[in-house]
């Protein structure tokens, strides 16, 4: 065994890892020990056990001092808690919550190489201290694998346990020595040897086990306590466990019933019974029975009960899969393409073949999309706790009910969602929920309030909903803080619609004093902007007095994207197809120019704002005329439209999204980039980028003495006018909301340059 | 590594086959995998008009002819789009143009050597690749004082070869984001 420092690293790593899933795993379960107390599961219990088990081990092996010492702990406590010596109280919850986080600051000390000042987290040691070990229930712990409690009040019994190793039991680095010892430390030890199998000295084979026993333990403990000893090694040997009971009462070990059910009424029952529903009752994977035929599982231990079929493997490794089949994709439209060339009856007999591999490159495409889904579960799972604890910082009384939490979506979107999740749910609680419980009395309603989060799928992208039942947006107060703010007018004339979405303005909040909660100067713009760059979107519906609902709407994957393929000049780009609402080619007399250098072109009473692509990007040869052209419409942030203009349509596509930015800096207007079917690159365009960079373009024409020395900037027709200034612009323009977006755009303007 | 460098071995037959500058049979004198002598280092080669540069052997990932690139809008004139190389997106910068020598008529003929910078990919449009250069540390001279300030900073030193002077890339500083910027506020001077 090479245990160079290069070595030790990787098993960190793989450590790390671990410890992140199994984390994870025991807050999940958290959760719903959390949400009903009264009514705990084992299986929870003896999980986050084995999570805490697990990490300790982890950590001693790395000599994580600190980490194990607090593991030792917490690990002490739980034993207790599925043992039912310690009634689970939502206090008791609470702690272990607490336990947790500091378990996780531990390992991410560990992981950093630094250590963790005790004072951080000496409150709730102490607090685990004296429950797990200084109960009134006398009870002493030792150190090591078992935790067990010995009294003197409980029955004792006497397992007969024969155990009968099988030859590969020593091959499997396991050592029979430490199961006796371990077993004398339960209690009182009989061992009986049996030799039989013993051959003669010369066909020895030192690492086969040949020896095989039987055990008499009279002891107080449960029949888990025996099983455990034998945890690791039940997938290597044949075993069982009799229980002969000495005493005449068959007292309850475990006298709450929230934990394991009292093993001592199946004592008289057979020994297959009383295994089974042992085994039911603690889910743990001590089966007995002769171990599994072939080689035993890599994790032959706690998982055993549970095994699920999964590997784990590097998203790095993936996502190169993910790549390849791309590029696959690619290979393959271009070689339809080349298909097409070949004389008819050449071509009819190769379509055919293509036509299949056309079905199994995509089936591909979607099964390794399928490996980088995930459920939105592990996002979810956090949420009921900060929900409880924002509540009881608030003073209000909320209910949290999750629906949909199996939903998938890409890994990636995942890791994106927690921060604008977190931020609606704290939204929703401290403006959306009424102040205090009486407020909502008054207002005819339950005192709880319920704050709804759902996922679903739906036409190919996932809708997360956030409802609560609060007071609704406040439009007056809205408006009078928008206007406040400058973020609109006094004489801006909103719908209801329009102040609604003013919230997601940037800048804007309305708590009238900073909160702990929410108000740190972040606001539900930055929610919409996150999300946004997630290409999602976000909006809100409210009824005043009767609550609030948040839809944030997401693609399903980061790495393929619907698009319709533009021309322009002899550039081809991509327009993501979610953001095109319609395309059409406007009639000379519904084209206008505004004052400020802008053009919209009206259709069906509204005034769409045109974005001229080409003279942006300083493409040549493109078609200037609009009414020759075609104009794309367009969704942008804040569900305002605006009008690309590009020669023409050349279908819709799926794309594989390729970052521009791994090899080269970021390009105002286009988000990405793809390639084409015949192997050449196509950028993908960013419609609110450009709508910025139009809109920075015109002002500038307004405010510059000096044009552009671009040709096709100087032939303009909207460049008169040049000195009327933006304020009065503003006022002149149809559209409501005109001030807001122009805010909107200074900021994301500023945004671009700070990306510069 | 090595079979970093054995690639860009594969492919110098391809733009070699042209070259006025005809070295190739150094080329195969010249073991590749066994580089890392004490104090000295291997440069591949190549032209742009009559000057010759060189860049770090190590970082040469790929070598190959010229093909079509996507325009990217709004980038310095020397930035000539992307293309790519089995699905991953390469930029693309004309050498000649970068050092302010005007920008190359692209044919088939010219070549594009793929680099590592740090840990991003880049493209550079050359004339010929010419050799592979087995350099001691103690040739490389300083690059002098000039005048212009790229050739400067963006040159690490040079070689004298025979009766040849190659000028070694300090690529990490003539496709550093900044630097580029940088080069695009001279080029904007240089407009004016």
């Amino acid at each position: 065994m090479s245990t160079n420092d290069f070595d030790l690293d990787q098993f960190k790593a793989t450590y790390f890892e671990e410890c992140a899933e199994l984390l994870i795993d025991a807050e999940t379960r958290l959760a719903d020990l959390q949400h009903s107390p009264e009514n705990v599961d084992a299986e929870d219990l003896n999980a986050i056990f084995r999570v805490v088990h697990s990490v300790k081990g982890g950590a001693g092996a790395f000599s994580f001092d600190q980490l194990v010492g607090f593991a030792h702990i917490y690990e002490a406590l739980l034993d207790r808690m599925r043992q039912g010596e310690i009634q689970i109280t939502e206090d008791i919850v609470t702690l272990l919550l607490s336990a947790n986080d500091i378990l996780t600051n531990l390992i991410q000390a560990a992981q950093n190489d630094i250590t963790v000042p005790e004072e951080d987290f000496i409150d709730v040691k102490n607090k685990l201290n004296l429950l797990a070990f200084d109960q009134p229930v006398n009870s002493s712990t030792e150190e090591g694998e078992t935790e067990t409690t010995i009294s003197e009040e409980k029955s004792t019994k006497k397992y007969i346990i024969s155990f009968n190793p099988k030859p590969e039991l020593l091959q499997h680095a396991n050592e029979p020595l430490l199961l006796v010892r371990e077993m004398k430390a339960l209690g009182e030890l009989t061992t009986i040897v049996n030799t039989d199998r013993l051959p003669s000295i010369q066909k020895i084979i030192s690492d086969e086990a040949y020896f095989s026993w039987v055990f008499e333990l009279v002891s107080d403990c449960s029949l888990t306590d025996v099983e455990e000893v034998f945890e690791f090694v039940t997938e290597d040997c044949d075993l069982d466990i009799k229980i002969e009971d000495e005493t005449q009462k068959p007292e309850d070990v475990s006298s709450q019933p929230t934990s394991a059910p009292p093993i001592e009424d199946n004592s008289t029952k057979t020994l297959e019974t009383t295994k089974k529903q042992a085994v039911e009752a603690m889910q743990a994977p001590t089966i007995p029975t002769p171990a599994t035929v072939g080689k035993p599982t890599p994790t032959g231990n706690s998982q055993a009960s549970q095994r699920v079929s999964s590997i784990r493997v590097e998203l790095d490794r993936v996502d190169r899969l993910v790549n390849m089949v791309g590029e696959l994709v690619i290979t393959q439209a271009m070689l339809r393409q080349q298909v097409d060339n070949l004389p008819p009856e050449l071509a009819a007999f190769m379509a055919k073949g293509f036509e299949d591999l056309g079905m199994h490159t995509r089936e591909i495409q979607e099964s390794v999309m399928a490996v980088r889904m995930q459920p939105v579960k592990s996002v979810f799972a956090r949420i009921p706790r900060l929900v409880r604890e924002l509540a009881s910082k608030l003073g209000k009384k909320v209910e949290l009910e999750t629906s949909g939490e199996h939903t998938e979506v890409d890994k990636t979107v995942i890791e994106q969602l927690s921060d604008p999740l977190t931020h609606m749910i704290r939204n929703s609680l401290d403006h959306g929920i009424e102040e205090t419980p009486e407020d909502r009395k008054k207002a005819g309603k339950p005192e709880l309030a319920t704050v709804t989060l759902s996922a679903e799928h739906r036409s190919g992208r996932i809708h997360i909903i956030v409802t609560d039942d609060g007071r609704g947006i406040n439009r007056e107060r809205v408006r009078a803080k928008a206007i406040e703010k400058g973020i609109i007018n006094v004489d801006e004339n909103l719908s209801d619609e329009a102040i609604d979405d003013l919230i997601f303005s940037p800048g804007f909040s309305t708590a009238e004093e900073v909160t702990d909660v929410s108000g740190r100067g972040v606001g539900m713009d930055v929610v919409r902007r996150n999300i946004s760059n997630l290409g999602g979107r976000i909006s809100v519906q409210s009824t005043p007095g009767k609550g609030t609902k948040f839809i944030m709407s997401l693609p399903l994957t980061l790495a393929v994207l619907d698009g319709m393929v533009v021309a322009i000049g002899k550039e081809k780009f991509i327009i993501s197809l979610t953001a095109i609402i319609e395309s059409l080619r406007p009639a000379k007399t519904e084209l206008h120019n505004l004052s400020n250098g802008a053009e919209v072109v009206s259709l069906r009473g509204e005034y769409i704002r045109l974005v001229r692509l080409h003279r942006l990007f300083n493409i040549p040869g493109a078609q200037k005329d609009p009414s020759q052209a075609l104009v794309v419409v367009v969704e942008i942030e804040g569900g305002k439209q605006v009008g690309i203009l590009v020669d023409e349509l050349l279908g819709q596509q799926q794309v594989v999204i390729k970052s521009l930015e791994e090899n080269y800096d970021p390009v105002d207007g286009i988000s990405a980039a793809t390639i084409l079917g015949n192997g050449m690159v196509a950028l993908i365009l960013d419609v609110d980028g450009l709508d910025a960079m139009a809109r920075q373009a015109s002002h500038k024409q307004n405010t510059d003495d000096e044009i552009d020395n671009q040709p096709d900037l100087l032939t303009t027709d909207t460049d008169e006018e040049k000195s009327t200034t933006t304020n009065q612009l503003a006022n002149s323009r149809p559209e409501d909301q005109e001030a807001l977006t122009n805010k909107a755009t200074e900021e994301k303007t500023q945004r671009y340059e700070v990306m510069e | 590594m090595e079979s970093n460098s054995l690639v860009a071995q594969e492919n110098m037959g391809v733009p070699a086959q042209d070259g006025q500058n005809s070295h190739n049979q150094s080329m195969d004198g010249t073991n590749t995998t066994a580089v890392e002598n004490a104090g000295q280092q291997q440069f591949i080669t190549f032209t742009v008009g009559d000057q010759e540069y060189g860049v770090d052997i190590m970082s040469v990932r790929e070598i190959k002819g010229w093909v079509e690139t996507t325009l990217l809008p709004n980038t310095p004139e020397y930035m000539r789009g992307v293309l790519n190389l089995r699905g991953v997106i390469v930029p693309i910068f004309d050498l000649r143009c970068r050092f302010g020598l005007g920008k190359t008529d692209a044919t088939n003929l010219h070549v594009i050597v793929i680099i590592a910078v740090k840990n991003r990919m880049v493209g550079i449009l050359v004339d010929t690749v010419s050799d592979i250069l087995t350099v001691s540390n103690s040739d490389i001279r300083d690059v002098p004082k000039m005048e212009t300030l790229i050739e400067e900073e963006y040159l690490s030193g040079l070689v004298t070869i025979e009766d040849r002077m190659v000028a070694l890339l300090n690529q990490e500083r003539l496709f550093d984001t900044k630097v580029i910027e940088n080069g695009i506020a001279i080029g904007k001077i240089d407009e004016t």
